[in-house]
């Protein structure tokens, strides 16, 4: 009963729409599942090869993508380096090594309604930098995880499976050529 | 160049003029986001809240106000910008929102037209199998992702399980996670344990309700942040979710009171309301009227002569309730504000003023008023209506009410989540059903077209291996060492074939001396790249015997015997 208050606690749901880890937890029985009910060994490697990078990209590859532009972009607004950034937590210790662990919470790029809150606080230049840079990260953001997931990994996958596919297809038209020459070699001998 | 610019001019103004006004305006407002020359600011001011007021007074941020809408409210001439900030906030602040939109344009539409596109050359149509399977396969996803989950949590928890688990009808909307339960329920086993140490077996309700709020807030109180709020801000936080909690608490106190004070009078104006009116259905000559109907009358009249009772009894449930409410609840907000900002929004911004940072407490106010109205809501369902309460009692009914609402918890996110993993593990396998249904094939259909053993019909192939099969059988095993007369094929072709053997698009199945004379035509498969110029075709002799070549030495050990 305790495991179960557990699991329910991690995948908890406050509200109708789906909570964050237990959206991941099913899109991670998803795979499974579609690998378990998968028909040939190309099915199995598509899925790999397919799925298994789209559950990091569709979770995390957005919030990293954000880091590190909105990193690039505190570095290269002069207000955001005196006043307020884009990213929280201190200025002092960042690294772009950092903003490229997915999992690292320690900075984080404000939201919007942070960002608001600051409206009489910040300095007119630094709010107006903080909102112009925070819809560019955004919008990069969200362009790139659309643009790995629905493109990249896709086109990856499918030359892959061609590629192995005419290889095979290679190899087998080789082995009968030699069975054919040998078993000619060996009619004739 | 021109003209397309100016096409594409056309089609915008065209578009804003009578179909998508809102959604261009927001493209537009995209582009405007990235258009750095006109956001210069003429006059910069230094970094403090100071110089911005100094500033706001001699109208200096004119342009600011100009190119910022979103903070100003915004101007004719940057306005577009308000639609684009507006969308990328929304989406920013319902993470399920932009989870889908990724869903949709990253996953869906995208992965289903590379399915359809997939070896189109050599198939030479699309690959509509493998375009219907993908799609199948990421709508059912989508589905069971983000839409199953959310049903099935309000329709399991609402309709099947808070009847079994929550027969009290505790207001459940105010737990947002089990952190909250568990702080309540610490802080009410504290609140009745020292009390019993005290030696003291009863306790006014509100007493109760006071310190159970009082030690929530003292816990949080230890580690709190260095935010401070001005009194002006605090003021206001507390007027807002004091009234808001004071209402909400009102009118169930009113209703309540109002039902029990009239109680009696109501029967007894009822029984002759219902008396009153089956007189003047049978004066009217009604044989048998409806009791529903008699019953919805009766009630109107007994309501409307006692409305006076009725007023008289509101304003003195109006009365009691100002007296009894809780005075100190500004105090504890007051203190409890710090944790749950900090809590709320870890944000590094040091908070003057108090109505700049009034944004910031707009998840607190919530926070507040759900802990304050689940610990409430709570407390006063165990105390069963009592002013005074006994402290074992309370206590056994509060722990009993808690373990209730956590089961319920429980039940409503791991029984919509047990559904939503068996629907998931039916769901690829519907698919690939559907898939083998509709085509005949086992085959993974992204691999149609580059597989050609795969791309002939299933039917076919069915059809025409065993008979080949057979055929070679026959052949190779009625055919001797010697050159005796074959016995005849079981199985002839009717139709006409092709002489002599067709280049074959794939590797031999069988080794060249075992394989049949005869090419049966069904077999040719023409590659894409190769221009096909069909043969011949002649009728060709029944077959002869297979003759077994002789080897290249046999001519030589003859020519040396002889």
């Amino acid at each position: 009963m305790s495991m179960l208050m557990n699991v329910a606690r991690v995948i908890d749901m406050n509200t109708s729409s789906t909570s964050l880890k237990m959206m991941q937890t099913l899109y991670a029985c998803t795979i499974a599942s579609r690998l378990k009910n998968s028909r040939s060994k190309d099915e199995v490697r598509e899925i790999a090869t397919r799925d298994v990078p789209a559950w990091m990209t569709f979770f995390y590859l957005a919030s990293v993508i954000e880091k590190v532009v909105g990193y690039c972009l505190d570095n290269a607004t002069e207000s955001t380096k005196k006043g307020f950034s884009l990213l929280k937590g201190e200025k002092e210790g960042r690294t772009l090594l950092k903003m490229l662990n997915p999992f690292n919470n320690e900075f984080k790029v404000r939201s919007f309604d942070d960002i608001k809150a600051l409206k009489n606080i910040a300095n007119p230049q630094n709010y107006k930098d903080l909102m112009r840079n925070k819809c560019g990260v955004y919008v990069t953001g969200l362009l790139a995880s659309i643009a790995v997931l629905g493109i990249l990994i896709p086109k990856i996958n499918v030359a892959i499976t061609r590629k192995k596919v005419l290889a095979e297809q290679q190899k087998k038209k080789a082995a009968a050529a030699s069975t054919t020459n040998a078993s000619n070699l060996n009619k004739t001998a | 160049m021109l003209t397309i610019v100016n096409f594409l001019f056309t089609i915008q103004i065209k578009m804003q003029k009578y179909f998508f006004r809102g959604f261009s305006k927001i493209v537009k407002s995209t582009f405007y986001l990235f258009e750095f020359k006109n956001m210069i600011i003429k006059s910069q001011k230094p970094n403090t809240v100071v110089a911005f007021e100094a500033n706001k007074k001699n109208q200096q941020s004119e342009n600011f106000k100009k190119m910022s809408p979103v903070i100003q409210g915004g101007s004719p001439s940057f306005g577009n910008t308000a639609a684009a900030f507006n969308l990328f906030s929304l989406l920013e602040a319902k993470p399920i929102l932009s989870l889908m939109t990724v869903n949709l344009f990253g996953m869906l539409i995208p992965r289903t037209l590379t399915e359809l596109y997939r070896n189109k050359k050599e198939l030479g149509h699309f690959n509509w199998n493998a375009g219907r399977e993908r799609l199948i396969d990421e709508i059912s996803s989508t589905f069971t992702l983000f839409f199953a989950p959310g049903l099935l949590f309000n329709y399991i928890g609402n309709k099947l399980l808070n009847s079994k688990f929550n027969p009290l009808g505790v207001n459940t909307k105010a737990f947002t996670d089990y952190k909250m339960l568990d702080i309540i329920n610490n802080k009410v086993k504290d609140v009745l344990l020292t009390e019993s140490l005290k030696g003291n077996t009863q306790m006014p309700i509100n007493d109760l309700r006071q310190a159970v709020a009082r030690g929530i807030l003292e816990d949080t109180k230890a580690a709190s942040s260095n935010l401070k709020f001005s009194t002006e801000l605090i003021d206001d936080v507390v007027k807002e979710v004091g009234s808001s909690m004071q209402r909400a608490n009102m009118d169930k106190y009113i209703k309540n009171f109002v039902k029990n004070e009239t109680r009696a009078e109501f029967k007894q104006a009822l029984s002759a309301a219902k008396e009153q009116v089956l007189k003047e259905a049978a004066e009217k000559g009604i044989a048998n009227p409806s009791k529903a109907e008699v019953g919805r009358e009766a009630y109107k009249r007994a309501m409307e002569s006692l409305k006076d009772v009725m007023q008289k009894a509101t304003s003195q449930a109006q009365r009691n309730f100002l007296e009894r409410r809780d005075r100190g609840i500004a105090s504890f907000i007051e203190k409890f504000i710090p944790k749950a900002s900090e809590h709320l929004r870890e944000t590094d911004i040091t908070i003057k003023g108090g109505k700049a940072a009034k944004d910031l407490t707009t998840n607190t106010n919530n926070l507040i008023r759900d802990i304050f109205t689940a610990t409430d809501d709570i407390l006063m369902k165990a105390a069963k209506g009592k002013d005074k309460v006994n402290l074992p009692e309370m206590s056994n009914n509060t722990q009993n009410i808690m373990q209730s609402l956590k089961n319920l918890k429980l039940g409503k996110v791991l029984l919509p989540f047990t559904i939503v993993l068996t629907l998931l593990m039916l769901f690829p396998k519907l698919n690939i059903w559907l898939t083998q249904k509709i085509t005949g094939k086992k085959e993974f259909p992204g691999l149609a077209g580059l597989n050609t053993d795969s791309s002939t019909p299933a039917d076919n192939k069915d059809k025409t291996k065993p008979a080949d099969n057979k055929d070679t059988q026959s052949n190779t095993a009625n055919t001797p060492a010697t050159n005796a007369p074959p016995a005849t094929p079981v199985s002839q072709p009717t139709t006409p074939v092709i002489t002599p053997p067709m280049p074959m698009p794939y590797p031999m199945p069988y080794p060249v001396n075992t394989m049949p004379y005869q090419i049966p035509q069904r077999i040719v498969t023409i590659p894409y790249n190769i221009p096909f110029t069909p043969p011949p075709i002649t009728p060709t002799p029944p077959p002869g015997p297979m003759i077994k070549k002789e080897s290249i030495f046999a001519e030589f050990e003859r020519r040396m015997q002889s």
